[in-house]
């Protein structure tokens, strides 16, 4: 257990009846990667900004296993990143965090293999780069201080083919080689679906629905009822599935599925 | 996202709210000469009476508007310890406070009834004498209406670029020289993203082919109630009675 939300409500202005965040309750586990759906407004950037103790929660509270500086073992990659720089050139940009924790700066080469970016880039300026390189340097310049949880607040929006298949690389080998644990907020559910591991539904502050991602997709009631996205390779499967009257494994990407759907029909 | 409600409208069906634009700003122009030409404190409380008068008529909570008090509360202490040092008298420190309240509570009224888009309809309006020394009323409106909606977006700007800040470690723990340099990192950025965003209104004002120096109709129409007139009346009453009231 990495996180956990103990009865959580939270609401931006005092005076208000209605709770943005209202009786929250989550155990969110090392090492995984987790998906965070909802409708708009319906809380999710709330819930990332309280777990990096942006916001306090109004009522209730949320413990960290192993964490003692919040800031610095968290990392929250905003939406829109890059709309949020404030210094002029790349360099400056992604070291600015090691500056305020005190680290040393021979990280950043480093940090510029894992996201993909050439050396050469460190000098130029932000107004030089181009919209997926910018999104790569924001993302840069928060992993270079090696935070545990690694949150993303929509990451594919505005990412072309190339820079979101780099970005699910990415993603995957921030679990698998780095051990870190993601939290992703999208609503890209086909994104989603290939690389995470559990899925996190909420509506109006609520939780709705919290489990593995295959197991969550098995509670037809509340996906029909909620009008939850279904990533469109589970719905060919059970498309497949109900056609050809078989049963597959689950599969995440397009070729996996095609390979499954060979090997039965 | 935090509480912007400075300067916001408040959706509510009242009389207050119906009002033409023109007949708000001419009214408050009327109240604030009032201001300035009256030095007794009786008077101030009779438009401080009508002003909450006027308050109760837009169907707004009154705590909302009590809420706005801390904002000023800073000149009003001000206004007080200076005037208590320098000896004036109280009468006076009194008249200057009641001034202020009534000034600002004034255009708070006018802005929690009144659209951002009203406003510049009533700016017009009240600019259009200018047109005889051939002034452009209608851009001179659409700039002050401009830098108004701009004030929130240089808010929630400044929130954002604070917040990615705040989450990279960044503290405002240091002496006065660091603290300085903290804030100078904050406001550059803004002022960047704020050029841009002109940039990005002038582009799309350009597009719908505006053209401030054309001669444009307007979708709204000039319409002047019984409501108005009274209202409008009553300012006047106001003015007379602080005029020649002993």
């Amino acid at each position: 257990m990495a996180i956990k939300f103990n009865n959580v409500f939270f609401k931006y202005d005092i005076d208000n009846k209605d709770y943005t965040i209202n009786n929250f309750n989550i155990e969110l586990e090392d090492n995984k990667i987790y998906g965070l759906i909802g409708k708009s407004g319906s809380g999710k950037t709330t819930i990332l900004e309280l777990i990096d103790g942006l916001i306090l929660p109004t009522k209730g509270s949320i413990d960290f296993d192993n964490i003692s500086n919040i800031k610095k073992e968290i990392g929250f990659i905003f939406q829109f990143p890059e709309e949020q720089f404030f210094e002029n050139n790349v360099k400056k940009e992604i070291s600015f965090a090691l500056k305020n924790f005190d680290m040393s700066f021979d990280k950043l080469s480093k940090v510029l293999k894992i996201v993909g970016l050439k050396e050469e880039i460190l000098n130029k300026k932000l107004d030089e780069l181009s919209n997926g390189e910018r999104r790569m340097v924001a993302i840069a310049s928060v992993l270079v201080y090696n935070p545990k949880i690694i949150m993303f607040d929509e990451p594919t929006i505005g990412l072309d083919y190339n820079n979101k298949k780099k970005l699910i690389r990415l993603i995957k080998a921030l679990k698998d080689r780095y051990n870190k644990t993601v939290i992703i907020v999208s609503h890209d559910i086909d994104f989603l679906y290939q690389i995470i591991d559990k899925l996190i539904a909420i509506e109006n502050g609520k939780l709705l629905c919290y489990d593995e991602k295959y197991k969550f997709y098995n509670n037809d009631k509340i996906i029909k009822e909620h009008n939850i996205p279904i990533p469109k390779i589970l719905l060919f499967e059970k498309l497949v599935e109900k056609d050809k009257n078989i049963k597959l494994l689950h599969s995440t990407t397009v070729n996996d599925l095609i390979k499954e759907v060979y090997r039965n029909v | 996202m935090y509480s912007f409600h400075i300067n916001k409208y408040i959706n509510e069906n009242s009389d207050i709210h119906e009002l033409n634009p023109f007949t708000k700003l001419f009214c408050m122009l009327i109240t604030l000469i009032i201001v300035i030409i009256t030095n007794n404190v009786i008077k101030l409380l009779i438009i401080l009476i009508f002003l909450l008068f006027l308050i109760l008529l837009t169907h707004i909570k009154f705590k909302i508007y009590l809420k706005n008090l801390k904002y000023i509360m800073p000149f009003i202490i001000f206004i007080v310890i200076i005037n208590f040092f320098s000896k004036t008298n109280i009468d006076l420190t009194i008249i200057s406070i009641l001034k202020l309240i009534i000034t600002y509570y004034y255009s708070i009224l006018i802005i929690y009834t009144t659209k951002p888009n009203d406003i510049t309809y009533g700016l017009e309006k009240l600019l259009s004498p200018l047109k005889i020394l051939k002034i452009n009323t209608s851009s001179l409106a659409l700039t002050i209406s401009l830098s108004i909606r701009f004030i929130p977006i240089i808010f929630i700007q400044a929130d954002k670029i604070l917040k990615s800040q705040k989450s990279r470690g960044l503290n405002f723990k240091g002496n006065i020289k660091e603290k300085c340099e903290k804030i100078i990192s904050i406001i550059f950025p803004i002022f960047d993203l704020s050029i841009k965003r002109s940039i990005d209104i002038s582009n799309s004002l350009e597009i719908k082919l505006y053209n401030p120096l054309k001669k444009r109709t307007k979708y709204k129409q000039d319409f002047f109630t019984k409501s108005d007139e009274n209202i409008i009346l009553m300012h006047i009453a106001l003015l007379a009675i602080c005029l020649f009231m002993r």
